[in-house]
Parts: structure tokens; C-alpha cells; sequence
């Protein structure tokens, strides 16, 4: 999208509404920092209300909350943007439960909201990171699937990995 | 029946595949390795060579610096490699030399895709080691050359130079030894010999008298008149192919249009297309007569050339490679008004992030000079003259490694 379309259409308001009927009402040039509705805006041209099935209220209220603070953020063209940006990010994420943490990721990236789904892999990744294969197992709720034998099979082919 | 069963319950995971392969991205190597451990999912997607290659291509890149230190009067030597990231170069990482290559290698072949190929001077023993993961394989031995018979004319001089990279096409690995054989009366008796070894196959191929240059080379004899510049030992692996500085001797008496002629040396680049097995000669940029010291290194995902004109280094980018247009002048670094040493015999243009620098021995030391800031500092611990680096990043990347040889041959066609 060319910025020039950008500063014309910034007081444009598009009607956003969650699963769960919730709708938000936010300026275009916030909206449109999600890759998914930039692209219904730009096909659709015209629609004012666009309807986001698969994700629900309080879910995309964040994600649209983290749009805004950025929109926000790099209107004002200082340089100390980029560190406004990453002090914003890290309260953002700070206090995030697992499970809150898991559906916004799955939302943001719904919405393609690229730099929000970096920002919370790069979360999620940070609390993984060193962990034991068991510990992942609970994080992710997976069940291991290897036949008995195959799982030792790997453990002992990289030993260094485990200590 | 069985088999179905646990693939449909694989995704009983909470997170979508996508996602979670997005998170693995940001892993480092070890959780890596230890998470292949979590279910068959994980296993397969880290194992696949996409993610493999989406994920080196992530890693912060670092220049990798061989350290030896000799002990008890040189009897035992305590060999490592050091890593240093950008930044202050502050040393990130050692990576110790596993035990099954020892004391086995005395040169770098070169370094990419997060693999270090390691051999004896003439390449008779060679390794290649993701240091990484610590997988070592040996290589099978290089074959005999044919026609380098024990005739005195012949050995008389014999030059050789090797190389190692990745075919990005097929993810192959490969290595290469080029031989030169100067017959010291009859130069129509000259002979050049070019062997490659392939990991997708774990063997050898030679190729005899090899054209180095275009087919439509003009001049045969001059492929075999090559002599490697001998301050230019590493090799550079930019666009999927392997380069080398060349010099041509006086006696060549070739005016080809691709060769620089000064004072009587004549320098080049020649470069071998991993993919293709194809040689070719690369241009080099315009530059000054009487440069002391030509190199070529990697800037930027390209191929770069620096020269020392005593007063002067400039650096040259080539911007689209193989293309001679395309090369700009990078930098220009007046020695007479920045705080570089006595350059002694060699230096090597890189980059690491967004920062460029110049490699250079001084006083018998590894120094590493910041073009855009002045800074500067040595690299290695010990005082030693340390001729072996090369760029780095970790890799997950597998070779087929020695130790779990069989095990390979046992999963054969399950990735892993």
C-alpha cells in the first residue's frame, strides 16, 4: 500500500466484528497494519464492516490494542520510536498467561499481523528455550507418539543436547 | 494401521503446525536437537531441509578463528576454534575439536552452510564438521592423481588449491581439489587436474584437464600457467560458487581480457559454479597499478575485492555477480590518517551484520579493522600467528556423520 494513500484515508473508520459479535471501531491506517484486513480493504474496497470469524472479542480488542500503540508510536517520526516500540512490546507481553499468550498468537496470525506474531513467537521461544523435552510436552499439551526404543534411538545419537 | 493412528494424533498439539514452526525458528541449535525428542511432528519438521535452511539462514553470522596452542615445549598442542560475533568482537563461543579429528588437519578448506571442511595440507585427509552439533564425517581419501608421476620435470612445481561449498540447488555439499602440475621445460606438458567429492554420494569424481576458462578459450595453455596467489589461501563461496584469487606468471605472455596485468604478475579471479561443476573467470574491478596486496572476501552476500596500495586500501563490491558493471567502489581507507598497524602480507574484506571490516595480519597477529568507526582489536587468544578463519553461523544441518553412520543407513529415507 502506497503512503499516499495512507494520509488520505487515515480518518477513514472501519467497523471490525469478532466471532462473538464484538465490534471495534478503528481508523483504516491502524486496521490495515494487519496484513489480513489490508487486503480486504484493498479487494473489497468499499466495505465498511468487516466480519472476522475466527477470532473473538477480547483476542482481537489486544491484538487491535498493540495495532494502535504502534500506529501511534510511528506517527511521530523521532528516532527513539524503535525504542518506544520495544518498551511498549516487552509490558505487552510481560504478563501474558499461556494460555492468553497461545490464542493471541493464533489471532495475530489469523489477521497476519506480522510484527505481533514475531513479537509473540519470539516470546513464546524465550520461554521454551533450555527447556526439558518433557517440559514441552506439558507446555504444548503433545503426547509423545515414537514406538517404544525410537525416542531413546535419538536421545543417545545426540547426548550432548540432553545434559 | 498402526502408523496411520500415530500420525492423526500428532496434531493433537495445541498450537497449529505453522505457528509452531515459527517458534522453533527462533530456537538455537541445542533445544533444537533435544526437541527433535518431543513427538514425530517435531521431528520431522525440524529434520526437513526447508526448516534446516530457514533457520541457519537466521543466525546471527560470526567469523570463526583456528587457535592453536602449542604446550609442553610443543610437544602437545590444544587446538580450538574461537568464535566472534559482531559488535566488539568479544569472543562468543569456543568450539573444541573433536576427538576423531585431533591433531588430524592443518588447514580450513572453507566454511558454509554452517559445516567447516578440515584437511591435511594436500587434502589427502579431509573432514567435515558441523561444529554446531559436533557431527564429524571423514571423508572418503581423494583419489590418486593420475598424471602426476614421480618425474622430476614434473614435480618440479606442483600448486595446488582447494575449496569447499554448498550446492544450493540439491543442498549437496561439496569439495574441491585443483592440481597443477608445471612442466618445467615444455609448457604444452603442463597438466591440471580438478577432483570433487560429493556428500549427497559420499565419493569422489576427477575431472582431467578441466577447462578453466570459457569453452572458447583461446589460449589452452594459459589454464595450465596458473598459479594461485599465495597470500590468498581461503576461499570465498558467494552465489553458489567457490572463488579464488589467482596469479598468472610473467611467462604467460596471454593478454586475455579478464586478467589484470601488473608488474608483471597478472591476477584474477576464477570461480567454480557448485551446481553446474563449471569454471569460469570473473572480472576484477579498475583499479590502481601497483597495489601490493589484491584479495578477494565476502560483503554483503557478495563478492568483494580490496587492494593495498601502501598509502590506500580500497574495497570493491560486486554488486550482481559476474556481472563486471556491477562493481562498486565500497570504501576507501587512507592509511596515512587512521590507527591501522603495519599491514604484513595479507588482508581479507568481510562483513558481519551490517558492519564492514578489513582482516589483516599485523606483527604476526590477526586484526580485525571497522572501516565506518576506526575501531580495531586482534582476534585469537594465544600470540601465535593464526592463518585460519572464515565466516560462520550455526547450522542444525546433518552430514551423515561418522558416529551414527549405520543408524543413517537403518533411517535411510525417513530425513532424519
Amino acid at each position: 500500500m502506497s503512503s499516499s494513500s495512507t494520509t488520505t484515508t487515515t480518518t477513514r473508520l472501519l467497523m471490525l466484528k469478532a466471532s462473538d459479535g464484538v465490534t471495534f471501531e478503528v481508523e483504516e491506517a491502524v486496521a490495515t497494519k494487519l496484513g489480513a484486513i489490508n487486503n480486504m480493504v484493498e479487494e473489497e474496497g468499499s466495505e465498511d464492516l468487516i466480519c472476522l470469524p475466527n477470532v473473538n472479542g477480547k483476542f482481537l480488542g489486544m491484538v487491535l490494542e498493540w495495532c494502535k500503540k504502534h500506529a501511534n508510536n510511528n506517527t511521530n517520526s523521532d528516532k527513539g520510536n524503535d525504542e518506544v516500540n520495544k518498551w511498549w512490546d516487552k509490558e505487552f507481553v510481560m504478563d501474558l498467561d499461556q494460555n492468553t499468550l497461545y490464542h493471541l498468537l493464533m489471532a495475530a496470525d489469523y489477521l497476519s499481523g506480522t510484527e505481533l506474531v514475531d513479537l509473540l513467537t519470539e516470546k513464546v521461544a524465550s520461554m521454551i528455550r533450555g527447556k526439558k523435552v518433557e517440559e514441552i510436552r506439558e507446555t504444548f499439551k503433545i503426547k509423545s507418539d515414537f514406538l517404544p526404543g525410537q525416542e531413546e534411538e535419538i536421545r543417545k545419537k545426540n547426548s550432548w543436547a540432553f545434559e | 494401521m498402526r502408523e496411520t493412528k500415530i500420525v492423526t494424533y500428532i496434531s493433537s498439539s495445541f498450537l497449529p503446525e505453522d505457528i509452531i514452526k515459527k517458534i522453533l525458528l527462533r530456537l538455537d541449535v541445542k533445544s533444537l536437537m533435544r526437541f527433535r525428542c518431543v513427538c514425530k511432528s517435531w521431528q520431522s519438521l525440524i529434520c526437513e531441509p526447508t526448516f534446516t535452511k530457514m533457520h541457519f539462514n537466521l543466525q546471527p553470522s560470526s567469523i570463526i578463528v583456528f587457535d592453536n596452542i602449542f604446550l609442553n615445549n610443543n610437544a602437545k598442542r590444544e587446538s580450538k576454534f574461537l568464535v566472534h560475533g559482531s559488535g566488539n568482537f568479544g569472543e562468543n563461543s569456543t568450539y573444541k575439536i573433536p576427538e576423531n579429528i585431533g591433531n588430524d588437519f592443518s588447514r580450513v578448506v572453507g566454511c558454509d552452510g554452517g559445516i567447516l571442511c578440515l584437511s591435511d595440507f594436500f587434502l589427502d585427509i579431509a573432514y567435515l564438521w558441523n561444529p554446531a552439533t559436533n557431527e564429524v564425517k571423514k571423508l572418503p581419501p581423494s583419489p590418486r592423481e593420475r598424471f602426476f608421476p614421480h618425474s622430476s620435470n614434473l614435480r618440479e612445481s606442483l600448486n595446488h588449491q582447494v575449496g569447499f561449498g554448498i550446492d544450493r540447488l540439491t543442498n549437496d555439499f561439496k569439495v574441491l581439489r585443483l592440481r597443477f602440475a608445471f612442466h618445467n621445460k615444455d609448457p604444452l606438458k603442463n597438466r591440471s587436474e580438478v577432483a570433487v567429492y560429493s556428500l549427497r554420494t559420499n565419493s569422489w569424481k576427477t575431472i582431467e584437464n578441466p577447462r578453466i576458462f570459457s569453452s572458447s578459450e583461446p589460449y589452452p595453455s594459459l589454464t595450465y600457467s596458473l598459479r594461485w596467489s599465495t597470500y590468498s589461501k581461503i576461499s570465498v563461496v558467494v552465489n553458489g560458487s567457490i572463488h579464488w584469487m589467482f596469479m598468472f606468471e610473467r611467462s604467460s605472455r596471454i593478454h586475455a581480457s579478464s586478467i589484470d596485468h601488473d608488474q608483471g604478475q597478472s591476477f584474477g579471479i576464477v570461480a567454480f559454479d557448485l551446481n553446474t561443476e563449471v569454471f569460469s573467470m570473473i572480472n576484477l574491478p579498475q583499479h590502481k597499478e601497483g597495489s601490493r596486496v589484491k584479495n578477494i572476501g565476502k560483503m554483503f552476500e557478495c563478492l568483494s575485492f580490496i587492494f593495498d596500495a601502501q598509502e590506500l586500501i580500497e574495497i570493491w563490491v560486486m554488486k550482481e555477480h559476474d556481472v563486471k558493471d556491477s562493481w562498486i567502489k565500497h570504501t576507501t581507507v587512507d592509511l596515512t590518517k587512521c590507527p591501522i598497524p603495519q599491514i604484513d602480507c595479507f588482508c581479507a574484506p568481510f562483513s558481519l551484520g551490517n558492519k564492514s571490516y578489513v582482516l589483516f595480519y599485523s606483527d604476526n597477529k590477526l586484526v580485525w579493522y571497522d572501516v565506518m568507526s576506526d575501531a580495531l582489536g586482534y582476534l585469537g587468544t594465544s600470540k601465535q600467528y593464526v592463518d585460519q578463519f572464515a565466516l560462520y553461523a550455526e547450522s542444525i544441518v546433518q552430514i551423515g556423520g561418522d558416529k551414527d553412520f549405520d543408524e543413517h543407513h537403518r533411517m535411510a529415507g525417513k530425513n532424519c
